[in-house]
């Protein structure tokens, strides 16, 4: 996958995905320091960062503790439209313009040496009905290094499977199809997001992806929070639980983007 | 070697598209795995998710074939291919242990086939003459 090296100093992946240095370092610090906080609290122990937790818990309980942080994240005391403002706005409003949505729900990883429970395998976010509109703003909160970040499939390779998925739709031998789609998803090559912490990577997830069992000696942390333009269409309509109301709302409204929704409602709704 | 860890492990399945009339949200779906898998003692491990295209089944056959995995949970067994060529291949290519959460029912693969033809089989062409 192309690599280059941008004007304002971050780095272009494939042409379509971005990494760059948080546009508001305090921000970041602050939401990694309450993780760190409640991470001990919930362990009953302190560690000095989020990248020691496999000394304090197995694998059985890091579930227990995703959920616990997960629910933090999305109460109250994260204001998610106004951090993402603060950590990406630049970025996002570079590529998706200044009015756009955000997913309701901030999403945790955490992946700890040699747990393979949190290896969530390589797929597309489209899998499930998602808009292929969407960015996926992916946020770590540790270092993110080989296998203990997450890897990226080419867009060209993914449109080849996808076509090739597609033709299997209709096929008479199941066995010989999907050993051949499993070979050849397999084969293609994957390109590990290196980040150090501090940068944040602004990806499309309809490309495939996915992470690895972690053999590095350190665990990795991330956030990711999906943003998708307020004028960019859903999937298709029957996933209803993937579109604006229950998966998006508005982050950010232009004045200009409010007055013509102002001026459509009042002359062309029915 | 199968270890006591990996037969205790969970895996995950969830099928995004309305499967006879069964259509619910992946989060609905992963919240009540997970809740399923630290009911009865199991580790939880993140769902597999199919694609949405109809008639394609390719994650269900990546996990049911992966040799690590022995224990596959989905909602319900709405969301298995039937009738289908694909069911009968799940019945032979793998030793996996099929959990329906909303079904309450716990099925290996070797009776999978057995179990989805009496759990699909209308209960009128099973009333006895006497019956009518």
């Amino acid at each position: 996958m192309i690599e280059q090296l941008d004007a304002d100093g971050s780095y272009v992946y494939d042409e379509i995905h971005r990494i760059f240095p948080a546009e508001d370092f305090a921000t970041l610090d602050t939401i990694r320091n309450v993780i760190l906080e409640s991470t001990c609290r919930f362990t009953n122990h302190h560690i000095p960062s989020l990248e020691s937790l496999h000394h304090i818990i197995n694998k059985a309980d890091v579930n227990h503790l995703r959920m616990s942080l997960f629910e933090q994240i999305n109460g109250s005391g994260f204001n998610w439209p106004d951090l993402v403002a603060k950590l990406a706005i630049r970025c996002i409003s570079n590529t998706l313009g200044q009015d756009y949505l955000i997913q309701t729900k901030a999403n945790l990883s955490i992946q700890m040496p040699f747990d393979e429970t949190s290896v969530l395998d390589i797929h597309s976010d489209c899998i499930s009905g998602d808009s292929p509109w969407q960015l996926n703003l992916w946020i770590p909160l540790t270092r993110s290094t080989s296998s203990a970040s997450m890897f990226l499939v080419s867009r060209s390779d993914t449109l080849d499977y996808l076509r090739s998925l597609r033709q299997s739709t209709h096929c008479l031998d199941p066995q010989d199809e999907y050993t051949s789609l499993i070979s050849k998803l397999n084969s293609y090559p994957r390109t590990f997001v290196n980040c150090d912490y501090g940068q944040i990577l602004l990806f499309n997830p309809a490309v495939l992806h996915g992470n690895q069992l972690n053999t590095l000696d350190y665990t990795r942390f991330s956030i990711n929070i999906r943003v998708k333009s307020l004028y960019s269409p859903d999937a298709v309509a029957e996933f209803a639980d993937r579109g604006y109301g229950s998966y998006y709302k508005v982050a950010r409204i232009s004045p200009s983007g409010a007055f013509s929704s102002d001026v459509s409602q009042l002359l062309f709704k029915q | 070697m199968i270890t006591t860890s990996d037969q205790r492990t969970l895996h995950a399945y969830s099928n995004p598209r309305n499967c006879h009339s069964i259509s619910v949200p992946l989060a609905v779906q992963s919240t009540y795995l997970r809740s399923y898998a630290s009911k009865i003692g199991y580790i939880f491990v993140l769902p597999r998710v199919e694609w949405c295209m109809e008639g394609v089944y390719l994650e269900l056959f990546r996990l049911a074939t992966d040799p690590n995995v022995y224990q596959i949970a989905m909602l319900s067994f709405h969301m298995m291919p039937y009738p289908d060529a694909l069911l009968s291949l799940l019945t032979q290519c793998s030793d996996v242990t099929y959990h329906f959460v909303l079904e309450n029912q716990v099925v290996p693969s070797n009776q999978l086939l057995h179990h989805m033809n009496q759990m699909r089989q209308p209960l009128y062409n099973n009333l006895s003459p006497m019956a009518q």
